[in-house]
């Protein structure tokens, strides 16, 4: 059974649901478009419960944007051995921001207040700067890997209710009590989600961009308490499939809020103060050829 | 996918009789073949020892379709399975407690072979008397595979009776 296949599946529950609800021993089921057959499908909602499922993100949408984020990160690498902070991976030094060290040695013959106050508020911070836009491309990234992550978990569990749904029905003749647990991936698909620090966004740090880093598994294990689909007549299959959906709807909205919050986080530290982020705005910027020697630039009183 | 109900349809079971003169397969749910070996069938001096002999396999038959079914269980479910869940609930316990006492029967189109199952644990296979000297062999197989389907039919459809009616209004 595969995602792509889950309205025909959708299918399959509503008509087998119907078959088993209106057709006992000799009276035929009630056929598509008979008003029985319309009044069951009102009733089990199995279409409208799929649905929505069909619009969820493509996971193929986030790879140009993870591509993004992880060229930024590698324009911010002071290398050699800077490392991811999510994966632990070793990230190729930019080797133009080694030329900031030219400009300090460039500058070692000037002197006087405007080479102290360049040399503090450009030259000094620069490590630091480089440092703290590298660990917000890192949270851009990790969001976006989250989020990918979590919405493949999504296919595989809503793919997973439609298929053990389809197994209770078929269960239903047989003399026996069964249950079908759901791998319920969307549980376990962020495992560090917990280790987030409520207040981490007051100090922006390679710590917390750790903290926030979850581990995206290739393959989420099921969760031990994975729900069930199960039942003993039609109605309780299919309101046992309803509960589960309702479910996973709620774990989705859980795992878009830790993550999201992880970014908000981020940004009310940047917002809060931008000073380590980015240097301020030179003095100098808007002084021309004209005007740089004059008082209101690099002039002095006379 | 593979639907539990392809996997029930293609599930097949076969056992002998306790003297294991006669063979018997159970296909599609409810389709029974019987095969007799060499002219046992001729040497049944009596209905009741066929009867007798036929019971046997009906309690060995159930038994291995219950392994194999508990076999393509575990294997779509991805755990071992052997036995079902115990009956935790009120409405399961009831449940449970009435079908044991279900009694599904079928009988041949021509009513010379009736099988009875109670909780389909105890088996009882009748053969009208004279059976065995009126019907051939080839007969007698198509007489007991009518009766079985019968049977397993009755079976099926008082179980989702019973279903219907322990767990009405039933919520997950």
């Amino acid at each position: 059974m595969s995602y792509e296949q889950l309205m025909q599946h959708a299918q399959e529950i509503e008509a087998t649901a119907i078959k088993l609800s209106t057709g006992t021993g000799t009276v035929p089921s009630a056929q598509p478009g008979q008003p029985d057959y319309v009044a069951h499908q009102q009733k089990f909602g199995v279409i409208a419960a799929f649905q929505p499922y069909t619009n969820i993100p493509q996971l193929g949408a986030f790879v140009p944007l993870i591509k993004v984020t992880h060229d930024v990160k590698a324009s911010l690498s002071r290398g050699p051995d800077i490392k991811d902070p999510a994966s632990n991976e070793l990230i190729r030094a930019n080797p133009a921001l080694d030329t900031m060290k030219d400009v300090a040695r460039a500058l070692d013959d000037w002197s006087g207040n405007a080479a102290d106050e360049f040399r503090r508020n450009f030259i000094d911070p620069f490590d630091s700067y480089v440092h703290n836009q590298f660990a917000l491309a890192c949270i851009l990234e990790i969001e976006l890997v989250a989020l990918q992550a979590l919405w493949k978990s999504v296919r595989t569990d809503i793919d997973s209710i439609a298929e053990q749904t389809l197994m209770a029905l078929d269960h239903l003749n047989d003399c026996h009590s069964q249950e079908w647990s759901v791998s319920w991936t969307v549980a376990a698909c962020l495992a560090a989600i917990a280790a987030i620090p409520a207040t981490g966004g007051a100090s922006l740090t390679l710590e917390f961009v750790s903290a926030a880093a979850w581990v995206t598994a290739a393959s989420p294990p099921a969760a031990p308490n994975a729900p069930t689909i199960g039942g003993s007549t039609v109605q309780g299959v299919i309101s046992s499939m309803h509960s589960t959906i309702r479910m996973l709807g709620d774990r989705i909205d859980e795992q878009e809020q830790a993550i999201s919050r992880v970014l908000h986080q981020a940004i009310l530290a940047a917002h809060a103060d931008w000073r380590p982020f980015v240097a301020a705005r030179p003095a100098l910027a808007a002084a021309t050829a004209a005007n740089v020697t004059s008082r209101q630039f690099l002039g002095t009183p006379s | 996918m593979i639907r539990l109900s392809e996997r029930l349809d293609r599930m097949s079971a076969r056992a002998a009789s306790p003297d294991g003169n006669i063979l018997g397969e159970l296909t599609h749910r409810t389709q029974l073949t019987l095969s007799f070996r060499g002219d046992s069938y001729d040497r049944y001096h009596s209905d009741s020892d066929l009867a007798s002999q036929l019971t046997g396999l009906a309690r060995l038959l159930w038994a291995a379709r219950e392994r194999e079914y508990f076999a393509v269980i575990s294997d779509l479910s991805g755990e071992a399975v052997s036995s079902e869940p115990v009956a935790l609930g009120r409405r399961d316990r009831e449940y449970r407690e009435a079908r044991d006492e279900i009694v599904a029967e079928g009988r041949s189109a021509d009513g010379r072979v009736r099988v009875q199952v109670r909780g389909m644990r105890q088996w009882s296979v009748h053969c009208a008397q004279g059976t065995v000297r009126a019907l051939t062999q080839e007969q007698f197989c198509a007489a007991a595979a009518q009766a079985t389907t019968q049977l397993i039919d009755d079976q099926t459809s008082k179980i989702r009776q019973l279903k219907d009616k322990v767990y009405e209004g039933e919520a997950w």
